[in-house]
Formats: C-alpha cells, sequence, structure tokens
C-alpha cells in the first residue's frame, strides 16, 4: 500500500455522485452518471476506459472546466467550481504556448501565484533542472521533440506546487519505446513530490504499471464499473511487466474493457 | 584547397538575402524575365502602339527624368513619400482602432453583434462611392483622402483579427485559466501573441488592398501622390509615366510588405518554428 497516505495531508479528491450532461440535437445526453469516488492525498489513480466513456469529462470536472450537473467534487473539503492553481493539468498534446520559451512556459504559472520566496525565474531553472532540459531553456517548443514537449508540460503544471496533478492521456502521442521512459520518469517525479495524481488513459498496460488504484470505466453513460486495488509493489521497473501479478491483473482489465468496447461499439452501429 | 574555395562561396552566400537562396526564387525570376522579354519584343517590333505601351528604355528614361527634374513640381520621390505617409498614417490607425476592436468581437459575443452592421455594411462600398460623401463631409484636403484609406484598411483588419482570436486552441486558454491568470494577463500572454500570425497576414491583405485605393484617395484635389501622379499623367496620355508610376507604385507594395514580415519576424521570433 502507499505510505504517502500518512505523511500527506493534502490533495483529497472526493467525487459525490455526480453526473455531467451535455444537450446535442434538443436530447440530454450523459457523459457520466452517479459518480462517487475517493481519491486519496498521495495516491496515484487511474481513470481507465474505452473512448468515449467519459474519462477526459471526469478529468474536467475535477479540473473545474466543467461543472457538473448534479453532485459536487471537493478538493480538500472545498468545492471545485472553477479552476484552480492548487491542481496542475496535463493536457493531451500541444498546449504549451509556442509563443513562449521552454522557461518561458514554465515560469508563466509561478508568475501569476506567487507563492513562497523563489522567483519565477528560480523556480523555472529547477524545474528545467529535474526534467533534464536545462539545455533547451530558450528553445521555443515547437524545436522540441513530442516526448521532450510533454516533460515540459509536466514541468509546468508541477512548477505551480500543485496538490493534485491532472493527466488527460498525456503520453497518447508518443512512440511506444518514448512512452515507457516517460512513464517510468512520472513516477520518480510522483515519488519525489508525494502528489496525488490522477491519470487518464486507454492503454491498459500504462494504467496497470502506472496506479495504486484503477478506476474502470463504463461507457454511455459513463459509470465507474469497477475500483481495481493495483497490489504491485514499488519501485516499479522493467521487471514489473514481467511480473505473473502484472500479467494477471491486465487480463482482469482487459476482459473488463473489452465488454465495454464491444457494448459501445454496437450501441454506435444501432 | 577544396576548403577554401567552399568557404569563399559561403562568404559570398552571405550576401545575398535568404529568399534569394531558395530555388524557388529561380523560377519567378523566370516568369519576370519571360515577362519581360516580351515586353521588349512587342515594343521593338512595332507590334505595339509606342502611344499605349512605350518599351523598357522609354520608362527608364522617364523614370530618371521624373527622379530628377520632377512631375507637376514635385520630384518623384515625393510623390512616392507622399503617398506611403498618406497609406502609413491610415493604416497605423486602423490598426489602432481596428486590432482592438477585433479582439474585443472576437472574445465577446455581444461586441461582435454590437459592431457587426456597422462593418458589414459599408465593406462591400465601392470606395469611390464612399469618397464623394467623404469629400462633402470633411472637404477635398487631407482629411477626406486619410478617411478614405482608413475605412479601407479597417474591415480587412477587424475581420481578420476576430478570426484570428475565434481560432485559438481552447486548450490555450484553459491552460492560463486553470492557472488562476487574470483577464488582462490572458489577453498580453495568450489572446495577442496566438492571434498575432493571424493579425499580420490580416495586417499584410489589408495594407494590400489599401494601397489599390490610393489611386482613388489622390483624384481628388491633390498635387502630389503616386497616384495622383499616374491620374494626372493619364489625362495627358504620357503613358511612359503611367507605366512608370504604376512599376514604381508595385515595387513600394512588396517593399512595405516585405517590411511587413520583417517586423512580425521581430515581433514574433517563433513562428519561424510554426508549421509541419
Amino acid at each position: 500500500m502507499n505510505q504517502n497516505i500518512f505523511t500527506k495531508t493534502k490533495g483529497k479528491v472526493v467525487i459525490d455522485n455526480i453526473s455531467i450532461s451535455y444537450s446535442s440535437r434538443n436530447e440530454q445526453i450523459y457523459a457520466l452518471k452517479d459518480i462517487s469516488a475517493t481519491i486519496n492525498p498521495g495516491e496515484f489513480v487511474c481513470i481507465l476506459g474505452p473512448s468515449g466513456c467519459g474519462k477526459s469529462s471526469l478529468l474536467n470536472g475535477i479540473a473545474g472546466f466543467v461543472n457538473p450537473s448534479n453532485g459536487k467534487i471537493a478538493l480538500d473539503n472545498k468545492v471545485i467550481n472553477k479552476p484552480s492553481p492548487e491542481m496542475g493539468m496535463v493536457f493531451q498534446q500541444y498546449s504549451l504556448y509556442p509563443w513562449k520559451t521552454v522557461k518561458e512556459n514554465i515560469s508563466f504559472g509561478p508568475s501569476i501565484n506567487k507563492k513562497g520566496n523563489e522567483s519565477p525565474e528560480e523556480i523555472a531553472v529547477k524545474f528545467l533542472d529535474m526534467i533534464g532540459l536545462s539545455k533547451y531553456a530558450n528553445h521555443y517548443p515547437n524545436e522540441l521533440s513530442g516526448g521532450m514537449q510533454q516533460r515540459v508540460g509536466i514541468a509546468r503544471a508541477l512548477a505551480n506546487y500543485p496538490d493534485v496533478l491532472l493527466m488527460d492521456e498525456p503520453f497518447g502521442a508518443l512512440d511506444s519505446q518514448t512512452r515507457i521512459i516517460m512513464q517510468e520518469n512520472l513516477l520518480k517525479i510522483w515519488r519525489e513530490f508525494k502528489i496525488t495524481v490522477v491519470f487518464v488513459t486507454h492503454d491498459i498496460d500504462e494504467a496497470v504499471f502506472l496506479a495504486d488504484r484503477i478506476l474502470l470505466m463504463s461507457t454511455l453513460p459513463g459509470k465507474i464499473k469497477r475500483d481495481l486495488k493495483i497490489d504491485l509493489p514499488r519501485p516499479r521497473d522493467k521487471e514489473t511487466t514481467d511480473s505473473k501479478r502484472f500479467i494477471e491483473l491486465r487480463q482482469i482489465c482487459h476482459s473488463l474493457i473489452r465488454e465495454e468496447s464491444i457494448k459501445a461499439f454496437e450501441k454506435q452501429n444501432q | 584547397m577544396k576548403n577554401n574555395q567552399l568557404k569563399n562561396k559561403r562568404n559570398i552566400k552571405r550576401f545575398i538575402p535568404p529568399f534569394m537562396r531558395k530555388k524557388t526564387f529561380a523560377y519567378s525570376m523566370l516568369t519576370v524575365n519571360i515577362l519581360f522579354i516580351t515586353w521588349v519584343v512587342v515594343t521593338e517590333t512595332g507590334l505595339a502602339d509606342e502611344l499605349f505601351l512605350p518599351g523598357p528604355l522609354k520608362i527608364w528614361q522617364s523614370f530618371i527624368e521624373v527622379s530628377t527634374e520632377g512631375y507637376q513640381g514635385n520630384t518623384l520621390f515625393v510623390h512616392v513619400f507622399t503617398s506611403v505617409n498618406r497609406i502609413l498614417a491610415a493604416f497605423i490607425m486602423a490598426c489602432i482602432v481596428g486590432i482592438p476592436m477585433g479582439v474585443l468581437m472576437g472574445a465577446s459575443k455581444i461586441a461582435r453583434a454590437l459592431l457587426n452592421p456597422l462593418i458589414e455594411f459599408y465593406r462591400p462600398l465601392p470606395p469611390l462611392g464612399l469618397y464623394t460623401l467623404l469629400v462633402m463631409w470633411l472637404g477635398i484636403g487631407e482629411e477626406s483622402k486619410l478617411a478614405l484609406l482608413f475605412l479601407a484598411a479597417l474591415p480587412g483588419l477587424i475581420i481578420a483579427t476576430i478570426q484570428a482570436v475565434q481560432n485559438i486552441d481552447p486548450v490555450y486558454l484553459r491552460v492560463a485559466k486553470g492557472l488562476g491568470a487574470s483577464k488582462k494577463t490572458i489577453l498580453f500572454n495568450v489572446y495577442l501573441p496566438a492571434a498575432g500570425p493571424t493579425i499580420l497576414a490580416g495586417m499584410r491583405i489589408s495594407l494590400g488592398f489599401t494601397y489599390t485605393v490610393l489611386v482613388a484617395a489622390e483624384i481628388v484635389a491633390a498635387s502630389a501622390g503616386i497616384g495622383w501622379m499616374i491620374w494626372d499623367a493619364a489625362k495627358f496620355l504620357l503613358s511612359d509615366v503611367v507605366i512608370m508610376g504604376l512599376i514604381v507604385l508595385g515595387l513600394t507594395g512588396i517593399g512595405l510588405d516585405i517590411f511587413m514580415r520583417f517586423i512580425g519576424r521581430i515581433l514574433m521570433p517563433w513562428t519561424r518554428y510554426l508549421g509541419p
């Protein structure tokens, strides 16, 4: 189990019976229906489900970009109804500002929310060093590879010292080799910061490798189908993915997801 | 030895502007040359009446003549300077009014609804038609000329800016909002830089359009200006001055456009790395 729970007190997310709906062609469509979950401080939770299950909607709800139509989401007993710097978000891709250099991208957040006595400049330098891209401080994002850009994206989110890191399929656009390295790096960063992470993905291997807990989602409307504890030992590395338990857990997820994918597929074809 | 040659080549290359180093430049030059040769052939063989289409030499002579002795009391430089001054004054005013208006209209539905009828109505009006009214209101002096050029520049700028703001990737706004950025911070750190390249493209098109209105603006009661010179020379069938004026007008236009792109590259250094 995660020993961080006892050392970390901030970053608890409570999702209390929420629904998120939108209207399309005069019809009320539920992206999410009656979802409840509690994410503990310092926990690494993956939200796993086939595309279209509303997992991104759930993340946007937690981030405060979308307000739920019923129920409420709270961070450390404070109801979330708008985005706040306590949440750091890492987007799918291309979310760095192309008009700012790598360093300026990272220092942008700290320059808005001054915390402590570090200058935004110092924070940027520190995080650039952490992600190993100090050499590229004055480059523009478009000069960087996808993997490097996403490292900057993570650094930018962390530069505000948030209590929760929200990640929306951040490695989806990367090739599988880069992806694995990024996952290992992310775990290292997570250990160092003892931060709550909510990670959305449709990649089963990714979810099992990273998570303390997987919230498996069903489709149309999106619900939590299974709350699965991942009891693989940490720190995790290449060996983890070869272990028997990893393969078992992957199998469980696989069969659950497959069911949902078929259901969604058939619904679309009706 | 070979290394030295290479070095020399590189040294020479330094003095050639980057756009000329491209292969496509050679093709562009091909078009220009064909046009020029056709011109020479047509005029030298007498295929075209010299009264209507003088040869390149005649145009060159006219260029030298107007440059040194002037046309109707003003040298070519004064004509060009007067016109460029008018255009830039009107265009800068249009930018000062149009870009903030466009940003406002792009960001707010209400602002768009309020201001759209104004622009959409006068935009398709022919400049000359508009000009008659402006002369009645503002007189035949400099004011009506500037007003016409200003009105010509404005709609293109506003429409481009609206487009630019509306096409901003929402994720850029989300990032800033997620950080709790103020409206002012978002304006200067997201809206303007994100819309910048499209606004610049709009500015270039708008400046081009303003340029096309120049002759119309200088018809009435002007005594200098490249547009007026062309108009005046046409009355006396001085086709060499007309064609020379048009060439100068075209080259000045290209010069202004290159200048705009240069400004763009200085203000938005990242655009060099945009695109696939």
